[in-house]
């Protein structure tokens, strides 16, 4: 499984560049007050992180990779495994990315914390969406390719951030809050089973393939 | 002899194609050609070895291991070369053994190295600024640097210059000296089955039509040169399938000497892997 991670994360390295460009962009952007609030700096880091890791699978899909990984001694069940730990791990870069943004903007332009303990839930709650579209994406991308899969990523996104919206509009106009401490177990059991039904799923579709 | 890969009545169905049963050994310290057209079943054989597609029926063997049940066991066993480069082309041959070396027990750091230094590929340079000789010969290096006993090459010479395909098959000549090494090696360039194979396998439209010892095919094969007016007289037992030249027909005989004995006084030629390749597909087209 380390082969298959490391391979990832080779991916990741050779977009350095790119991802020190789009951390500056976010860091002009914030210096322009374009991202005040922390929900517009939330969408673009969730938006970004989605990208990342599914990046992967368009990369395979370029070189035919899958190809050579049927030849090497990697179970297809393996092959899944890494990929969704892949996913965890940008989850968890994102995570600190989004963490200190917020602690850096609410120094330099006293965007609001709060308590502690609710900022940490809060964030967590919030960016468990990266796992929970991945955990929507991955088998789709397993089934579709990265090609097609894409296409239908965009459309998900857009639908799933168009709830959101929504949700958090009713919920600010009807004065409904939700405890922080609530709100991040709700999320992470929901996202928790997801992914365990996601890993599953794609699994399934991977022995499924034949070439 | 003892072989390291056997297919047992291997057998595959598709909606457009069907592999018939079919009976290959390959002997340990030998190289196996697989020979035939586009779409003739040889990618399908490979992919029957590493359970990338189920069997429909029959067996494969490598090294006594049942290609369905130790799979992952039998992947550890064997280097796989494919006809193009299917590594990331940003990477580079250092991040490559990197991912190999933790997929293989066996991986030789050291070894890989060692190759990459015998065939001057650099570790640190983007696989991008490769020739096409430079990629075959890094996944050379991946496929030979974990103690591999079986070496499968799918089409390795296509798009190489003659210089680069002497020193693949120099690679290949080399790693078959240790006894218990062996090579599948399914290519179009019969020129190069015809200096290194030991045996040779052809395929038609998913039937093995041989698969025999090289130097049996090249002695029995023959092609003979017979004029319009004799044509009608030659037995269709004696050839394979024929093809219309001006001045006649060409033939191709399975048993050279046998035809010699019936019809003394024919002209009768060596048949080259190639010759036999493209008579056979006569037959697809009708040429008998």
């Amino acid at each position: 499984m380390a082969g298959m991670l490391w391979k990832d994360i080779f991916y990741m390295k050779k977009m350095k560049k790119t991802l020190i460009y789009i951390i500056l962009l976010f860091i002009m952007l914030s210096a322009a007050g374009i991202i005040d609030k922390q929900y517009t700096l939330f969408y673009l880091t969730i938006f970004f992180c989605i990208n990342l890791s599914t990046l992967p699978f368009s990369y395979d899909s370029y070189s035919h990779w899958s190809e050579y990984q049927y030849a090497l001694p990697v179970s297809k069940k393996t092959a899944v495994y890494s990929r969704y730990l892949f996913g965890l791990l940008i989850f968890g870069c994102c995570f600190v990315f989004q963490a200190l943004s917020a602690i850096i903007l609410s120094l330099f332009f006293q965007t609001e914390i709060g308590n502690t303990t609710d900022f940490i839930f809060i964030q967590f709650s919030i960016l468990l969406f990266v796992p929970l579209l991945q955990a929507i994406l991955f088998p789709i991308l397993y089934r579709f390719g990265s090609e097609k899969g894409r296409l239908y990523m965009v459309g998900i996104i857009i639908i799933l951030f168009g709830i959101a919206g929504f949700l958090s509009s009713i919920m600010e106009t009807e004065h409904f809050s939700i405890r922080p401490l609530s709100l991040f177990t709700t999320m992470f059991l929901l996202t928790a089973v997801l992914y365990a039904f996601s890993l599953f799923l794609s699994i399934k579709i991977e022995q499924k393939k034949q070439k | 002899m003892k072989n390291s890969l056997i297919w047992h009545n291997a057998e595959k169905k598709f909606d457009t194609f069907y592999l018939h049963p079919t009976n290959i050994a390959v002997e340990q310290g030998s190289i196996m050609g697989l020979i035939g057209e586009n779409g003739s079943g040889k990618t399908t054989l490979i992919k029957l070895i590493f359970n990338l597609i189920a069997l429909d029926g029959g067996e494969i063997k490598v090294f006594d291991l049942d290609s369905r049940k130790q799979e992952l066991q039998i992947k550890q066993k064997i280097g796989f070369v494919p006809d193009n480069n299917l590594f990331y082309e940003k990477f580079t041959p250092k991040e490559i053994q990197k991912i190999l070396s933790k997929l293989y027990q066996n991986w030789q750091e050291n070894l890989f190295f060692a190759y990459l230094e015998k065939f001057e590929i650099p570790k640190a340079k983007n696989i991008e600024h490769f020739s096409m000789g430079m990629k075959k010969k890094l996944l050379i290096a991946a496929a030979l640097s974990h103690n591999a006993e079986l070496l499968i090459l799918d089409e390795p010479m296509n798009g190489l210059d003659p210089v680069a395909r002497g020193e693949i098959r120099d690679i290949l000549q080399t790693f078959i000296e240790e006894e218990h090494h062996s090579v599948l090696l399914s290519s179009h360039i019969t020129e190069d089955l015809e200096k290194i194979a030991d045996y040779v396998t052809l395929i038609e439209r998913g039937k093995v039509i041989f698969s025999q010892n090289k130097e049996t095919i090249l002695e029995n094969y023959g092609i003979a040169h017979i004029g319009k007016k004799d044509f009608s007289q030659i037995q269709p037992q004696y050839y394979v399938s024929f093809r219309k030249n001006p001045f006649g027909y060409d033939m191709l005989l399975k048993d050279k000497k046998a035809f010699l004995q019936k019809y003394s006084g024919a002209v009768v030629d060596n048949a080259h892997l190639e010759d036999i390749m493209l008579f056979y597909h006569e037959i697809k087209k009708g040429g008998m």
